[in-house]
């Protein structure tokens, strides 16, 4: 277990809800996390390019039945990031 | 980045927290699969424990457990393509240690009711196999339900 660290890249609150989100499953699609977070395509796409900026995230565009889809997914260096914030988190509270 | 604070309060610390339980909470219920699919999986595996339990040589309910095995594969295979469709992709395999040693834990129990369920009746008790069903079948319609990505969530108190 790697020490626990407080992530601004990760802390920003729609940031933090896309992590939690991705963490549970194995990819999300694009469409889905916008209505999840109730948040516009480009506030989402900005989030996501800073998430995928510092390797946390993956996107994968694929067209499925003649439809281009966006699945988003958390790398292990995601994961280890969003798990090692939320140790600090609790470290805080005590 | 350099507007973000590099550290925060407790209190922030613990409304962060907080809020997103929250909305893992809401994100999980959303994740959750019709009823009628719950039942449907919960029904067919108990099929496969019923008649694994109840198979001999000379009876058929080998076949029973075939068609429960064909159904839950069918059942399955239709949650993991509707939610697809729906925009996630569940997650099958555990990632992290806890959620490892959670799946194990269950693995092994589903196991020994599954191999109870024969055993029981083979000693003399008639009705295991439908106790086992039963167990097997209801405890995998509440994880279902209550944990449809497979993470344990703590509940909210009603104080919070």
């Amino acid at each position: 277990m790697t020490k626990a660290t407080f992530n601004t890249i990760i802390h920003a609150p729609n940031r933090l809800q896309i992590c939690a989100l991705l963490e549970t499953t194995k990819e999300v699609e694009f469409k889905l996390v916008k209505e999840q977070l109730d948040v516009s395509d480009s506030v989402l796409s900005k989030h996501l390019k800073v998430l995928e900026g510092a390797n946390y995230i993956r996107l994968i565009k694929k067209t499925e039945f003649t439809r281009q889809r966006t699945w988003l997914s958390l790398t292990s260096l995601g994961r280890e990031a969003f798990k090692s914030h939320l140790r600090e988190l609790k470290r805080i509270v005590g | 980045m350099n507007n973000e604070k590099e550290t925060i309060n407790k209190e922030e610390a613990a409304a962060t927290l907080k809020s997103l339980a929250s909305f893992k909470r809401d994100a999980t219920k959303s994740f959750r699969m019709p009823l009628l699919l719950i039942m449907l999986i919960s029904l067919s595996y108990s099929l496969i424990i019923f008649s694994y339990g109840m198979s001999e040589h000379g009876n058929m309910w080998g076949l029973g457990a075939l068609i429960g095995g064909a159904a839950f594969f069918i059942f399955v295979a239709f949650y993991v393509y509707t939610f697809r469709l729906l925009g996630i992709k569940p997650s099958f395999f555990p990632k992290g240690k806890k959620r490892i040693i959670n799946e194990l834990v269950l693995a092994v129990i589903f196991g020994v009711i599954i191999i109870a369920g024969r055993e029981f009746r083979l000693l003399g008790f008639e009705f295991s196999p439908h106790i086992a069903a039963l167990i097997a079948g209801g405890l995998l319609a509440y994880l279902l339900y209550k944990y449809p990505t497979g993470e344990y969530m703590t509940m909210e108190k009603k104080n919070d």
